[in-house]
């Protein structure tokens, strides 16, 4: 698998192609596994954590179908980059240091972390909202490698975790969700408050640490012991239809509003995309978002989910720097984002 | 000032009372306070003293295993080894509750034999132990170390102990 060719699309998660796409963009559940007679990798040193590199690559070759593996050791930083833009390693691992790496499949639906935090972190990735499916594929992928390496477990504690806030299950559910219209009428604040009372956790695009950019958030999972992982996914499950329902609400509202109407601020961003000469990550992520949000309700019939998804991935300056086949300052890039966003949604310059 | 009943020992006890509006002092000593059900419950000091043993002995333990130190675990937020959970039991426990509310695991569990606890703890620490033989230079030593690691890694798993 080449990385120069996957920056030109998007994983097959991001296709919205599942459940309720126009509010839920994805769903993600990951498990985090560390080997029984190795420290956590924060106290390992690179001898070990190259025998556990070894260890891991060596079981992925018995799994059906292999997934690729990428060492990120001697990987360039732009290419890390481009990792993480696509979800597939987290910030800590592209900036860190010593033996590590990624393994994924073509869709980019499976991938596999060898020492970030934990020697191991199993991802599964699905398009909408598919806590179920996406489990029953971790699962299936968990117990192809449960039967291959020495999980560190007890039968108190369940599985062993360098933080104790991922002990237990080890696991980690969430669902990402397009929510403008809640942040329009500032209900998302409510919800915000009504989601901690009930231990979930809410974050923004890029997980832990990261801002709520583009109006998405983040729900998951806080609690990881003392509870089944079918319960976990059965409660988080059970939130998120009065979260859709309640955004449905809220852009309905938006749409009747004479006040601030919908489709002004719709026009107003077309408007910006073909005049802007340059612009940021941050001010084209906040155009795709009002477009992601018209395309939802039906103001932009020319546009398509599953393009304005790939281009919220592809706006990020590691992708647009491949994509314009190499490295550019940052004014070059904030020009060569702003024709992307032109050519790509056919908007002419004015 | 002296006791106000038995005008012999010193008063240490001080109560207010509101009498039908009107404020009542009176001023006791330790016998006559308990006598007149007034002393409260005296300080435990041997338990309390325990309690900050307790920490006290929390704070200079170190894993056998892996080597971290309880308060570094406090400052970093990460665990050294998995034996970590087994040897901070007593510094974990309150933590766990407060992030799950509960401790004991309810969900998964490998369905193939867990590695034995003492083998995974013995190759912990003579990984450790290797570790600093190549850090100190003793390179003979830590080829020992590797060959013994190497032997005892292929033993075959059985069920946790």
């Amino acid at each position: 698998m080449n990385l120069d060719a996957l920056v030109k699309s998007s994983g097959e998660w991001l296709k919205a192609t599942g459940p309720e796409s126009t509010i839920v963009v994805s769903t993600r559940v990951r498990l985090a596994r560390n080997l029984a007679a190795y420290p956590f990798t924060s106290r390992a040193n690179n001898f070990q954590k190259g025998e556990i590199e070894g260890l891991v690559c060596d079981k992925l070759q018995q799994i059906v179908p292999p997934p690729d593996y990428f060492p990120l050791a001697n990987m360039p930083a732009l290419d890390r980059q481009v990792l993480f833009e696509r979800h597939l390693i987290s910030r800590d691992m592209a900036s860190g240091d010593g033996p590590r790496g990624v393994a994924f499949n073509t869709g980019e639906a499976i991938s596999l972390m060898v020492n970030e935090e934990d020697h191991l972190r199993l991802q599964v990735m699905r398009s909408g909202l598919d806590l179920q499916g996406a489990w029953s594929v971790i699962d299936d992928l968990d117990n192809q490698l449960e039967g291959k390496l020495p999980y560190a477990f007890s039968e108190e504690f369940g599985y062993l975790t360098a933080c104790p806030t991922n002990v237990g299950t080890g696991m980690r559910a969430s669902v990402m969700l397009h929510l403008p219209a809640l942040e329009h009428t500032r209900h998302i604040e409510q919800v915000y408050r009504a989601l901690q009372k009930i231990s979930l956790e809410v974050r923004g695009l890029y997980g832990e640490g990261s801002r709520a950019s583009g109006h998405f958030y983040q729900i998951s999972n806080q609690v990881t012991l003392g509870k089944s992982e079918p319960t976990i996914i059965k409660e988080l499950g059970g939130v998120i239809p009065e979260i859709i329902r309640y955004e449905n609400e809220a852009r309905q509202a938006w749409l009747a509003d004479t006040q601030q109407p919908l489709k002004d601020r719709i026009q107003r961003t077309r408007d910006t995309i073909a005049t802007e000469s340059q612009m940021t990550c941050e001010e084209a992520i906040e155009c795709l978002s009002i477009l992601r949000l018209a395309t939802a309700v039906g103001e932009a019939p020319t546009l398509e989910l599953a393009q304005l998804d790939e281009l919220f991935i592809q706006v990020q300056q590691a992708h647009l720097q491949k994509l314009m086949g190499g490295p550019l300052d940052s004014e070059e890039r904030n020009t060569a984002r702003a024709q992307l966003l032109r050519q790509k949604l056919n908007i002419a310059a004015a | 000032m002296k006791c106000d009943l038995c005008d012999i020992a010193p008063a240490t006890i001080h109560i207010t009372r509101i009498v039908d509006g009107k404020k009542c002092k009176s001023h006791l000593c330790q016998n006559c306070a308990a006598e007149n059900g007034q002393h409260k419950t005296p300080i435990n000091l041997p338990a309390l003293l325990q309690v900050l043993l307790g920490q006290n002995d929390m704070a200079q333990m170190d894993c056998p295993c892996c080597g971290i130190g309880f308060m570094e675990f406090r400052t970093n937020g990460r665990l050294g080894c998995p034996h970590d959970y087994e040897v901070f039991r007593k510094g974990l426990g309150g933590l766990l509750r407060r992030l799950h509310s509960k401790i004991s695991h309810k969900g998964k569990r490998p369905s193939r034999p867990i590695q034995n606890n003492v083998l995974s703890q013995k190759l912990l620490t003579l990984r450790r132990s290797m570790s600093q033989a190549v850090s100190s230079e003793r390179y003979e030593d830590a080829a020992l170390l590797k060959r013994e690691i190497q032997q005892l890694a292929q033993e075959p798993v059985s069920h946790e102990s």
